[in-house]
C-alpha cells in the first residue's frame, strides 16, 4: 500500500509540472498584453516598461517558468496583477465557498441518483423505471446554464422562494439554486449508471443464491447488489466532485457565487497570469487528490483488487 | 409491474413499510413547512439596511486607489468615497468640490485654489492644501507607476519630476493650509476638467503611507461615503461619512452588489434586491413595455460615439472620396431600429451632444395634475431640444444621408476596385456581430465585397493597433464632458492608435486647430474652434459616424432624487433618498 501511495504521489507531482508547463506555454501564445490590461492603453511606454519589469514579464520564458515553479514549491502562487492580493490566500478564501457548493451538489446528486437508479433497476420496465430513464436523459441533455436560468425564473422570479444570487455566507438560502443546478446533471448520470450497474449485478449467481437463502428483497438489493455495483458509481462521483471542486464557471457566474470558478474566469478575462496559473494548478491538484482517493476506495470496496485478482465470479 | 409482482419481490415492504409510508406522508406537510421556514426565515439574507441604496456592478473593480483607476466602474465607485478640487454636475458644468473657489492668472498659466476650511477626512483629520499637493505629486512621481501620469503633463516640471533622483521642482505647491497653487507650462483649457476625473481625487498622505504606498481596503477619504466592507466579487459596502463637508448624506449607506449575469440582476431588481439598475440592452424592450416599470425609467444620450473606422494610412481608405462613399452607404437608422431596438441616436459627427439631458422616460408622479404639468413641461422641452438640434445642425454639421446612389457615384469617381475584398474586423460579441452583419449587408448592396473577421477583445485591439483591418467597428467614450476629449485623442496626427487615433488620421489643418483649441481661453472661442474642427473631420470622414448610445436606468418606486449624470464619476448620491417603510 505504501509503495502504491508513493507511486501515486510521484505521478501526481509530474502531472502538476506538466500542467503548469502547458498552461505557461498557452498563456504566452495567446495574443494580448497583461500590462495593457492593468494600466490601460493610454499609459506611457515608460510606465508600461517599468510595470513589465516589476512583474518579471521582461525575463526569458524559461526563467519566468522556473521562477514560478520554484516559488510555487514553497507555497507562493504569486500576487494578482490586478488586485495586488496573494493568489494563494485568495484561493484559500474562495475554496470554502466552492467546497460547500460542491458538497451540497454532490450530496444531492448521490442521494437522488442512487435512489432513483436503485428503484429503476429493481422495478425494471415499470413506470418508475421509464420515468427515471426519461428524466435522467432530459437532465443530462439540459445544459447547466439553461437549467440555472429556468430555476431563477421559476423559483426566484415567479415563486419568489429563494434568492437569485449571492453566496452562502450572505444567506444559506443562496445555496439551494446553484446546488440544484449543479447537482441535477450529476444525479441523472448517477441514476443511469446505478441502474445499468445494478441490472448487471441483479442477474448474477450470488444474488440468486442470496434470494435462495431466503434473504429479504431489501437486503438482497441494498446489501448484496448495491454494494457490488458501487465501483462505476464511485468513479462518476469522483469525477464530478473533482470538477465541482475546481469551481463551475457557468453556475458560479449565473448565481453570482464567489467561488474558484469565477475567480479563474476573472483571471482569464484580465490576463492575470498568476491567478490563471494558481487556479489551474490547484484545480489539477484537487483532481489528482480526488482521483487518488477514489482509487484507494476501489481497493477497500473490492477485495479482488487488494489480492490482485481481476475476474469476477471465476 | 403488477401489485402481485410487487408483493412477491418486496414481501416485507408491502406489509410493514406501507404503514411507514403513511406515517411519512402524514408528516410531509410539516416537513415542507419546516423546509420553507428554513429557506425563508432561518436562512434570511443579511439585508442591507432600509435606508441603504443597493446597486449592481457587472464585475468587481480592480482598484479604488485614484492613482491606478483606469476603468469606468472603478471611477463610479471611487466617486462616492473621494472628492476632487472640482466636480461636474448633471449639466456637465464644473462645480466647486473641495475647492470652494479658484482663480486663474491673466496669462492662463497659474491656478489658485481656495480649499474649504471645513473639509475633513473620514478619520476626522483636516484635509489641507498639503494633502491636495501630495495627491497630485504622487500621480506625477515615477515611483508610483500611475498609468495616468501623463494626464497632468501640462503642469510645470511634471515631465522631469522624479524625487528619487533629486528632481523635485514641480508646479504644485501649498501656499498655506487652505490655498493650493498649480502652475502650467502652457495654457490648457481642459485642465479643470482633468482635475474632475478620478485621477484628480485628493487622498490622505498618512493613509497611503500606512497602506504601504497603495490604497487597498482601509481607505480614509473626503467623499460622502466611507468604505466599510469590500468582499471581492460579492459586494462593496459604504456607510455615510459624518465628516463630509456638505453634511452627512441622507442615505445611511450604499451597496454595490456584484452580479455578472444580466438575467440574474434583472430578477434581483424585480424582487426588490436592487434599488437602481442600469438596464441591460437585451432587457430594454421588456422594461419599456411594462407599465409597472415604464414610469421609473430614466434615460440620457451617453457621451460616446460608435463608429466604423478606416485604416486611413493605406489604400483604398487614404482617399476621402471612398470614406465619404461608405458614410453614404450605411443605413444607420435601420440598424438603430432593428439591431439596437432604438437605444441610440444617429451621429452627425464625432462629438455627441454635450450638455446633460437626463430625463424621466415616463411620469413617476401619481398625482394626475402634476402628471399633466410634467407632460406639458416635457413636451415643451422636447420641442426646444428639437429646435436646438435643428439650429445646431444648420450652423454646425451636415450629416451624411443614406444614399447608395451617392455612394456608388463617389466610389466610381475614386476609381474604387470593386473586386478587392475589404477586411472588416469586429469584436467577437453578439451585438457587435449583429451590427457588423447589418453593415456588411449594406455594403454588399452597392457591390462591395467584405470579409468579416471576428476577434476576442484583446486580440481585436491588438490587430487594430497593428493596422491589420481595412475597416473596424469601435466606440469612443468621454473621460470628461468636453468636445476636446473626442477630437484631440482620436484625430491628432501624432497620437498613436493606442492613444485613440485608431484610424491613423493625419491632417495638418486639424492639428493646428486642435493646438489652438487646447490653448483657447474663452468659451465662445472654444466653441467656434470645435465647430470648425468637427466640420473638417466630417468632410474628411476618417470614420463612418454611426450613433451615440443611450443609457437607461430603472429605479424602484421608493428611490427619490435620482438624477442621470452624463459623466460616470459625477454622481455622488448626496441627493438620493429612500422613502421610509416602502422598501421591500
Amino acid at each position: 500500500m505504501t509503495g502504491y501511495l508513493v507511486k501515486r504521489i510521484l505521478t501526481a507531482l509530474l502531472t502538476l509540472l506538466g500542467v503548469a508547463f502547458v498552461t505557461f506555454v498557452l498563456l504566452k501564445s495567446v495574443p494580448g498584453d497583461p500590462v495593457e490590461v492593468i494600466v490601460g492603453e493610454q499609459a506611457s511606454e515608460e510606465t508600461k516598461a517599468k510595470i513589465r519589469e516589476s512583474l518579471g514579464l521582461d525575463r526569458p520564458f524559461f526563467s519566468q517558468f522556473f521562477g514560478y515553479i520554484s516559488l510555487a514549491c514553497r507555497g507562493d502562487l504569486g500576487v494578482s496583477y490586478i488586485t495586488g492580493e496573494p493568489v494563494g490566500r485568495t484561493i484559500a478564501q474562495k475554496f470554502p465557498n466552492t467546497l460547500i457548493l460542491a458538497l451540497t451538489a454532490a450530496l444531492l446528486g448521490v442521494v437522488l441518483g442512487i435512489l432513483f437508479g436503485v428503484v429503476a433497476a429493481t422495478f425494471r420496465d415499470s413506470f418508475a423505471d421509464r420515468a427515471t430513464t426519461f428524466v435522467s436523459v432530459l437532465g443530462i441533455s439540459t445544459p447547466v446554464y439553461w437549467l440555472g436560468l429556468l430555476l431563477i425564473f421559476f423559483v426566484s422570479y415567479k415563486l419568489k422562494l429563494l434568492p437569485a444570487s449571492g453566496t452562502w455566507n450572505q444567506s444559506l438560502a443562496c445555496l439551494f439554486l446553484p446546488a440544484i443546478a449543479l447537482g441535477t446533471r450529476s444525479a441523472c448520470y448517477i441514476a443511469r449508471i446505478t441502474r445499468s450497474s445494478m441490472l448487471e449485478v441483479l442477474s448474477a449467481d450470488y444474488v440468486r443464491t442470496a434470494r435462495a437463502k431466503g434473504l429479504s428483497e431489501a437486503a438482497v438489493v441494498l446489501k448484496h447488489s448495491l454494494k457490488n455495483s458501487i465501483i462505476p458509481i464511485i468513479t462518476i462521483i469522483g469525477l464530478d466532485f473533482g470538477s465541482y471542486l475546481n469551481g463551475s464557471v457557468l453556475t458560479e457566474t449565473i448565481f453570482g457565487w464567489d467561488g474558484l470558478g469565477r475567480y479563474a474566469m476573472t483571471g482569464i478575462m484580465n490576463m492575470d497570469y498568476p491567478v490563471i496559473l494558481g487556479t489551474v494548478l490547484i484545480g489539477a491538484a484537487v483532481f489528482v487528490v480526488v482521483n487518488t482517493i477514489v482509487d484507494i476506495l476501489y481497493v477497500f470496496l473490492n477485495p479482488e483488487m487488494r489480492t490482485g485478482e481481476n475476474s469476477v465470479g471465476s | 409491474m403488477s401489485y402481485e409482482n410487487f408483493q412477491e419481490r418486496w414481501p416485507l415492504l408491502s406489509v410493514s413499510c406501507r404503514k411507514r409510508f403513511k406515517a411519512v406522508a402524514r408528516r410531509l406537510p410539516i416537513f415542507c413547512l419546516a423546509l420553507s421556514l428554513l429557506t425563508t426565515v432561518g436562512c434570511g439574507r443579511k439585508e442591507d439596511g432600509a435606508n441603504v441604496l443597493v446597486m449592481r456592478l457587472r464585475g468587481d473593480v480592480s482598484t479604488l486607489d485614484p492613482a491606478y483607476i483606469v476603468d469606468v466602474s472603478g471611477g463610479t465607485v471611487a466617486a462616492k468615497l473621494f472628492s476632487g478640487l472640482v466636480r461636474f454636475d448633471e449639466k456637465n458644468r464644473l462645480q466647486p468640490d473641495l475647492a470652494e473657489k479658484w482663480e486663474l492668472s491673466p496669462d492662463n498659466l497659474t491656478y489658485l485654489f481656495h480649499l474649504r476650511k471645513n473639509a475633513r477626512f473620514s478619520d476626522g483629520t483636516p484635509c489641507t492644501a498639503e494633502d491636495a499637493a501630495y495627491s497630485l505629486k504622487r500621480i506625477l512621481d515615477p515611483r508610483t507607476l500611475s498609468p495616468r501620469r501623463t494626464l497632468f503633463g501640462m503642469i510645470a516640471g511634471a515631465k522631469d519630476y522624479d524625487p528619487a533622483s533629486g528632481s523635485s521642482g514641480v508646479g504644485v505647491e501649498a501656499v498655506d493650509r487652505h490655498t493650493l497653487r498649480i502652475r502650467l507650462t502652457r495654457p490648457h483649457s481642459a485642465f479643470l476638467s482633468l482635475l474632475a476625473t478620478p485621477t484628480g481625487y485628493v487622498i490622505s498622505r498618512k493613509n497611503v503611507e500606512q497602506s504601504g504606498g497603495r490604497l487597498k481596503k482601509r481607505i480614509v477619504c473626503t467623499g460622502p461615503f466611507v468604505l466599510s466592507e469590500w468582499r471581492r466579487n460579492e459586494a462593496i459596502r459604504m456607510t455615510a461619512n459624518p465628516y463630509y463637508f456638505e453634511g452627512k448624506p441622507p442615505l445611511e449607506g450604499v451597496t454595490y452588489r456584484i452580479i455578472p449575469q444580466d438575467f440574474t440582476a434583472v430578477v434581483e431588481f424585480e424582487n426588490g434586491g436592487i434599488d437602481v439598475l442600469e438596464i441591460p440592452s437585451a432587457f430594454f424592450v421588456r422594461f419599456k413595455s411594462d407599465p409597472e416599470w415604464k414610469p421609473f425609467i430614466l434615460s440620457q444620450t451617453g457621451l460616446n460615439t460608435h463608429y466604423l473606422g478606416f485604416n486611413c494610412s493605406r489604400r483604398p481608405f487614404d482617399n476621402p472620396l471612398v470614406r465619404r462613399a461608405f458614410n453614404h452607404a450605411i443605413n444607420k437608422q435601420r440598424v438603430i431600429r432593428t439591431v439596437l431596438e432604438g437605444q441610440a441616436v444617429p451621429a452627425a459627427g464625432p462629438v455627441p451632444p454635450i450638455g446633460g439631458e437626463g430625463s424621466d422616460f415616463g411620469f413617476a408622479s401619481s398625482d394626475f395634475g402634476i402628471r399633466i404639468l410634467d407632460s406639458i413641461l416635457l413636451s415643451c422641452r422636447k420641442i426646444l431640444d428639437r429646435i436646438d438640434k435643428i439650429l445646431q445642425s444648420a450652423t454646425a454639421l451636415s450629416p451624411y444621408d443614406y444614399s447608395p446612389q451617392k455612394a456608388v457615384a463617389l466610389l466610381r469617381q475614386a476609381k474604387f476596385n470593386f473586386n478587392r475584398e475589404i477586411s472588416f474586423f469586429v469584436r467577437a460579441e453578439k451585438e457587435a456581430e449583429n451590427i457588423a452583419a447589418a453593415i456588411e449587408h449594406d455594403l454588399s448592396q452597392i457591390g462591395i465585397k467584405v470579409s468579416l473577421k471576428k476577434r476576442l477583445w484583446t486580440a481585436y485591439k491588438q490587430a487594430i493597433n497593428k493596422g491589420e483591418p481595412d475597416i473596424f467597428y469601435l466606440s469612443w467614450s468621454a473621460d470628461y464632458p468636453d468636445a476636446q476629449n473626442f477630437l484631440r485623442p482620436c484625430f491628432y496626427s501624432s497620437h498613436s492608435p493606442s492613444e485613440g487615433n485608431r484610424v491613423r488620421f493625419k491632417n495638418k489643418k486639424v492639428d493646428q486647430l486642435l493646438d489652438a483649441l487646447e490653448a483657447a481661453s474663452s468659451e465662445r472661442g472654444r466653441n467656434q474652434l470645435c465647430t470648425r474642427i468637427e466640420k473638417l473631420i466630417v468632410e474628411e470622414a476618417p470614420w463612418v459616424f454611426l450613433w451615440h448610445r443611450r443609457e437607461y436606468v430603472v429605479r424602484q418606486p421608493w428611490v427619490e432624487g435620482w438624477k442621470m449624470y452624463p459623466i460616470y464619476n459625477a454622481n455622488k448620491l448626496t441627493d438620493v433618498t429612500i422613502r421610509r417603510g416602502e422598501k421591500r
